[in-house]
């Protein structure tokens, strides 16, 4: 086998086995149970508060699981010193990293794959409408979990994970207000703050892009070619991110 | 041709980014014959994890270079190589035989048949197969020392370093290992660089020592070149009034020492050369400090 698959094996062995994780994902589980009684609360609505508070949910608890998990991946490696006995072996640096991405991705992915089961089944008992958006919000909360996670590796090659938390939220906050700065910005008609928010829009992902938690709600039909451009531009965010986390990575003393 | 040529070694290290460098190697040089086993001493903070870490390439040296049987590393390289760093830390959330087939696996030299039989086979020789099923972080530091050990033997390696393998074991495990290094030795296809302050099982393991002192290359040869470079001390047992004595001596007073106890009817019992390798350590690293 590929060294790379087996690091992603091994990484999604240990992930799987890490107490952390399943107190996240109990979070999560607990969150669209809650959406559940949420429901309650309006007797015409009910579907529609499930299915808001439920996408709320799972995005919340794949977003957390993505930047707390991931941003101790790495530098648990290099600071318990795994990493010394690891890269005695015939594989690459970039190898390595890429395993870690790669089987940390999978595991989101199952994890999410999980959330939508209950959230679905739930949503099934109040008889809800299926609707060919509910798989489109899934995929949009993984894309953006993806570009959280190499954020983390591109931040965790050379920082501590509480110098990646942080950085990571400020870019979820940022990346959720681009389009609002962007309004506002014009609104005011001010060349600096439209020049501000085109800055943005090129160092900071913009988040939204991949929101189609409300194209649920409201029954909205989101276009092929959207879903695809969406994907394109997670990848080169992605790509971007990872090939600082490769270039920092190869350089680090492993002392 | 060497299995480890190291040339000019020199690596800097600075604890923070603005401190000075710390230079931890000074062009270190020496080589590795192919076959039999090295040993790799020096003081604590000498610099022999560094080297090894260089080595490897798990830090980068300042400048230097490192051929492993003629050729810089690689991917292709190190397959040929297999190593234990000092108080290893593995994947501890693995059991002691998924621990095994992973580094297996990784190595990418066998099938999943192979890695089977030799996961059973390596587990048996460090004697953890009863305890293959128990998480590593369960084991003791031996049982942990002795897995890592087995992760780096059971491979298809050319040269196998191993950085204090015997640290923390006891007795018992220390011979264990000590029989699986000669079993190995005895092969005679494999190149070993064992790094150890255990200067005793250095003297009946290795044929070949290197020295490092301060980041600098003191000695390099023959385990045996090296001890005769001391003055032989030599403990004299003998019986004087019917009790057992010992006395020690140098090579100069011994004769006359004999003579005097001749003179006094003391039964000589025997006469031993003291001269160990701890002992030509000791003088050798005392003089150059």
């Amino acid at each position: 086998m590929n060294p790379m698959l087996v690091i992603a094996q091994s990484t999604i062995r240990e992930l799987y086995r890490d107490r952390i994780l399943y107190v996240l994902v109990f979070f999560g589980i607990v969150l669209i149970l809650l959406s559940l009684l949420l429901s309650n609360l309006s007797i015409q609505e009910n579907v529609r508060l499930t299915i808001d508070f439920g996408l709320a949910g799972i995005h919340l608890c794949m977003q957390v699981i993505s930047v707390f998990v991931g941003s101790t991946l790495i530098f648990r490696e290099v600071e318990k010193k795994s990493i010394l006995f690891v890269m005695s072996y015939p594989l690459s640096r970039l190898q390595f990293l890429m395993g870690k991405f790669i089987g940390f991705s999978l595991l989101l992915l199952s994890i999410l794959t999980i959330m939508f089961v209950i959230l679905w089944f739930l949503l099934s008992q109040l008889e809800w409408q299926n609707h060919i958006s509910l798989p489109i919000a899934y995929v949009g909360i993984y894309l953006e979990s993806l570009i959280l996670l190499s954020l983390t590796f591109a931040i965790g090659s050379v920082a501590k994970p509480i110098s990646v938390v942080i950085v990571c939220i400020g870019f979820f906050l940022s990346g959720h207000s681009l389009n609002s700065f962007r309004e506002l910005a014009i609104k005011s008609k001010s060349e600096f703050y439209i020049f501000l928010s085109d800055f943005f829009e090129y160092v900071v992902p913009n988040l939204e892009a991949m929101n189609w938690r409300s194209a649920v709600v409201y029954r909205e039909v989101i276009s092929v070619t959207g879903i695809f451009q969406v994907a394109g531009y997670t990848f080169f965010w992605c790509l971007f991110f990872l090939v600082i986390a490769v270039s920092f990575f190869r350089r680090r003393d492993f002392v | 041709m060497d299995a480890l040529n190291v040339k000019n070694l020199s690596k800097s290290y600075k604890s923070s980014p603005f401190s000075p460098h710390k230079k931890v190697l000074h062009n270190i040089s020496f080589q590795i014959p192919s076959g039999g086993m090295t040993g790799f001493l020096g003081i604590n903070g000498s610099g022999k994890s560094t080297t090894i870490k260089c080595l490897l390439e798990l830090v980068y040296p300042d400048s230097g270079d490192v051929l492993f049987f003629g050729e810089k590393i690689s991917a292709k390289v190190k397959k040929r190589i297999s190593y234990l760093p000092e108080k290893p830390q593995l994947y501890d959330h693995l059991t002691g035989e998924e621990f095994l087939k992973f580094t297996l696996e990784l190595s990418g030299d066998f099938s999943s048949k192979e890695i089977q039989s030799r996961t059973q086979e390596y587990l048996e020789k460090v004697q953890l197969y009863d305890a293959r099923k128990s998480k590593i972080r369960e084991y003791s530091k031996g049982m942990y020392q002795r897995i890592g050990l087995a992760q780096a033997i059971s491979r298809k390696a050319d040269f196998i370093i191993l950085d204090e393998p015997m640290s923390d074991l006891d007795p018992a495990g220390r011979h264990l290992v000590k029989s699986i290094l000669k079993d190995i030795q005895s092969k005679g296809e494999t190149t070993v660089f064992l790094s150890s302050h255990l200067l005793q099982d250095v003297e009946d393991l290795c044929q070949n020592i290197v020295i490092l002192d301060k980041g600098h290359t003191r000695y390099f040869g023959s385990t045996l070149d090296f001890i005769k470079t001391i003055k032989p001390t030599y403990e004299l047992q003998y019986i004087l009034n019917g009790k057992l004595n010992l006395r020690n001596t140098d090579q100069v007073s011994l004769q006359n020492e004999i003579d005097n106890l001749r003179k006094h009817n003391a039964e000589i019992i025997g006469v031993y050369n003291q001269s160990n390798l701890e002992e030509a350590f000791q003088k050798f690293i005392g003089t150059k400090l």
